[in-house]
């Protein structure tokens, strides 16, 4: 790379850095460097995400710095704390070529945080009390099915806060998040995605778990239906049956492992009563046997979550971009398994390592292709929820 | 083209233009990564498109020192922005462009972005969180007020049913005391001094347990232990006891101690987060501010109870024998001072002191009779 100035007699410096030229000389515009213009816009190097190793170490040693001022701040530091952890991650994060950029603030998280306790979760508090306390006052005389509404609209307003919190986690992230210096933003109001949190608590309630892969797409049509990268739309393309198979194969090799182990338990039980087992055999049995269920839940779980992610990714778009997702179960698993084990077994002080490990996962297995021309991508829009913050994901910890 | 003075030039880049260079400039409008020439001037930094033939940047082509700034998302990359233009970005090719930017770049990302509270700058984080610590414990001390009027506004038979399955739930570990004369001995000492209360009198158990103890539970409900009662060396303790409570009672302590830990859950769940607000440091805290409040309640309730014994006039020499005995028997604060913050009744010699001083009559309240049978009641 180099700087090229133009004397007015037509003379070139050549220098790499400065040029110092006649006191007569005035600066002209350099001239086009075509070698330079190779990194810049005319052409995307590469279709894929990427994720720039900057080592593992210094995300350890501003983890550890962050838990030390969570203490010291009784844990008010944590807002600030998981805004710096995400500038580090995100600029590592490259997609053609181009780091993502954070822009997110602590003190929008922190306040955004207040905003919805003191305005949702506060409120909601006293409201809770008032009833427990009108309830108390009359238990003996209230109907046992005001009882079971009750609870059940408890339940109910605790699922729709969580997914509530999930998506103005969502959107602020994507508000916060910017490629070439243009922000994404999910143009959705949290007014009507209470509508579809109410839906999708009531469907997952009262279908006990069953329905809940056409909640799942549902929302991940309406998220990605309304999600921007500047002028780029995004669109979902997929409908909201498709995984109800899976789910329920998956549903019945958990129940059939379920009636396994069930059958295993009886059958020892039926041995012990005729002397025939030892107390540690059935010790090491039971515990083998609930390892196993666990892991094979865990593994099946992971199953749904990589075909809900491949089936959403064959169906979403933002302008051109395609995404497509190559993860296998079993590396999820794997995954998912290693880091809870990383995490309890550091008493959480290794958790940079399980986000890099989460990152590394994403970077090896999602394609991104069909990059958009620069030039088409253009900011929309005034930069805001600014003050909005995560809201209830703060509130719930979710972030 | 405007010079820059020498004084402002660093040595390496001693051109009477300033340093030139190529850089990459994100303009913030489209994605579009320009190529530019940078000019380091007194005023502030020019940019200058490389690509005669690209389109221009749109956005401001000088950028004032006092507004340039290096964004805290760039990390330690030599990344610049401008407080007029905020999603434009400038990244310098050299180490040594960046470095004469940085030199000079005085503009403070606090001013960028939309501003809270009508501020010209974002507080930072210390100022941030030393204010919410400040707003809290102000929150924390005004707990105490609140909760306290909260619960006078409450009925008074609030919370009698969550008490009563209390009851039941000790009861089934420790049977009830159903001796009916002892019973009947109890309940007109009961209803005596809620008279001189003026309020209904609370539904009195006594439970058959070793432990000496009595307590008062939201709704109007006191809880006697045959413990405490087989100690008694004269019917006036029992009274001084009762009287303690029903103060209890009149104050709805209970009912206030009850709201006030909801208060303190909801500012621990602000300070430590919903997750962590169960752990060692959350109940730690909340423990010793409940703790401060009980003693403040538990005085009071002192006071109104030898108010009670003064309008029954029965004696309050009945009160300065228990705490006698608790402080002699080493059941009150043998512990160091530190650990007596935790305490939630005041020191025994000191309510011992405060029923000796006091001339409330000479009646024991209950018989020799009565205390018999009260005593009795538990077989």
């Amino acid at each position: 790379m180099r700087i090229v100035a133009v004397e007015p007699g037509g003379a070139t410096c050549d220098s790499p850095v400065v040029c110092h030229p006649t006191p007569r000389t005035v600066l002209s515009v350099p001239q086009f460097d075509p070698a330079a213009a190779q990194r810049g816009s005319a052409a995307v190097p590469g279709s894929e995400i990427e994720y720039a190793e900057g080592g593992t170490w210094p995300l350890i040693r501003r983890h550890l710095l962050n838990v030390g001022l969570m203490i010291l701040t009784l844990g008010l530091y944590r807002f600030w704390a998981i805004t710096k952890m995400r500038q580090i991650l995100w600029r590592r994060i490259r997609l053609a070529g181009q780091p993502l950029e954070y822009t997110g603030t602590g003190l929008e998280i922190f306040l955004g945080f207040l905003r919805v306790f003191l305005i949702v979760l506060l409120p909601l508090g006293i409201i809770y009390m008032l009833i427990e306390l009108m309830v108390e006052r009359s238990a003996s005389a209230t109907d046992p099915n005001t009882l079971d509404i009750l609870g059940f609209g408890y339940a109910m307003v605790i699922l729709m806060l969580i997914e509530m919190g999930r998506f103005l986690s969502w959107r602020y992230r994507i508000s916060r998040t910017r490629w070439r210096g243009i922000r994404g933003r999910i143009e959705l109001s949290a007014s009507k995605y209470l509508q579809v949190a109410v839906a999708s608590a009531l469907m997952i309630i009262l279908s006990g778990w069953l329905l809940k892969p056409i909640v799942d797409l549902y929302r991940a049509q309406m998220v990605i239906g309304a999600l921007n990268l500047g002028g780029l739309r995004g669109r979902y393309v997929g409908g909201t049956l498709r995984l109800l198979g899976i789910w329920f194969a998956i549903w019945l090799v958990y129940g059939a492992a379920i009636v396994g182990a069930a059958v295993y338990f009886f059958t020892r039980t039926a041995f012990s009563g005729l002397g025939l087992d030892t107390g540690s055999q059935s010790v090491v049995g039971t515990f083998v046997v609930v390892f196993l269920v666990t892991v094979l839940g865990i593994h099946l779980l992971c199953v749904y979550r990589v075909a809900f992610w491949r089936f959403v990714s064959k169906a979403s778009s933002v302008g051109p971009v395609r995404v497509a997702f190559t993860g296998k179960a079993i590396g999820y698993t794997w995954l998912t398994l290693g880091n809870w084990l990383i995490l309890i077994f550091s008493v959480g002080l290794l958790a940079p390592v399980t986000w890099e490990r989460k990152i590394r996962y994403l970077a090896a297995n999602v394609v991104v292709y069909d990059m958009p021309d620069p030039a088409d991508l253009r900011q929309v829009g005034e930069d805001e929820s600014s003050v909005g913050g995560e809201g209830l994901a703060g509130d719930f910890d979710i972030a | 083209m405007t010079s820059i003075s020498p004084e402002e030039r660093s040595p390496e880049d001693a051109s009477p233009a300033g340093p030139r260079g190529n850089a990459h400039l994100l303009d913030g409008v489209t994605g579009v990564d320009h190529r530019v020439a940078i000019l380091v001037e007194a005023r502030g930094l020019r940019i200058l498109p490389a690509d005669p033939s690209a389109a221009e940047p749109q956005c401001p082509l000088l950028w004032p020192w006092s507004k340039v700034y290096r964004p805290a998302s760039a990390g330690e990359s030599m990344v610049f922005a401008m407080l007029d233009a905020q999603d434009a970005r400038l990244t310098p090719d050299g180490a040594d462009h960046a470095r004469a930017i940085r030199d000079r770049a005085t503009g403070d990302e606090r001013r960028s972005g939309r501003q809270v509270f009508g501020l010209t700058r974002r507080p930072s984080a210390a100022v941030a969180i030393g204010l919410t610590g400040l707003m809290l414990a102000i929150a924390l001390l005004a707990l105490a007020p609140l909760s306290g009027l909260a619960a006078r506004l409450l009925p008074a038979d609030t919370g009698a049913a969550s008490s009563d399955a209390v009851i039941q739930t000790l009861a089934a570990a420790h049977r009830r005391c159903v001796g009916q004369e002892g019973l009947k001995a109890l309940e007109a000492l009961n209803v005596r001094l809620a008279r001189a209360a003026e309020i209904n009198p609370p539904q009195l158990t006594v439970i058959d347990w070793k432990l000496v103890n009595a307590f008062a539970l939201p709704g109007g409900r006191v809880v006697l232990t045959d413990g405490l009662i087989r100690e008694a060396e004269d019917g006036s303790e029992i009274a001084a006891v009762m009287a303690h409570e029903i103060a209890h009672v009149i104050h709805r302590d209970p009912m206030t101690a009850w709201i006030r830990q909801e208060g303190v859950s909801l500012v621990l769940a602000v300070l430590f987060g919903q997750e962590a607000a169960g752990s060692i440091a959350s109940t730690l805290t909340g423990s010793l501010l409940n703790a401060t409040y009980t003693r403040d309640q538990e005085d009071r309730a002192d006071r109104t109870a030898l108010d009670l014994l003064a309008a029954t006039g029965i004696s309050a020499e009945g009160g300065r024998a228990f705490f006698e005995r608790l402080r002699r028997e080493g059941r009150d604060n043998a512990v160091g001072s530190l650990l007596s913050l935790m305490e939630t009744h005041p020191g025994a010699a000191d309510r011992a002191e405060l029923f000796a001083v006091a001339d409330t009559g000479d009646d024991p309240g209950l018989t020799e009779e009565d205390l018999a049978a009260v005593k009795r009641m538990c077989p």
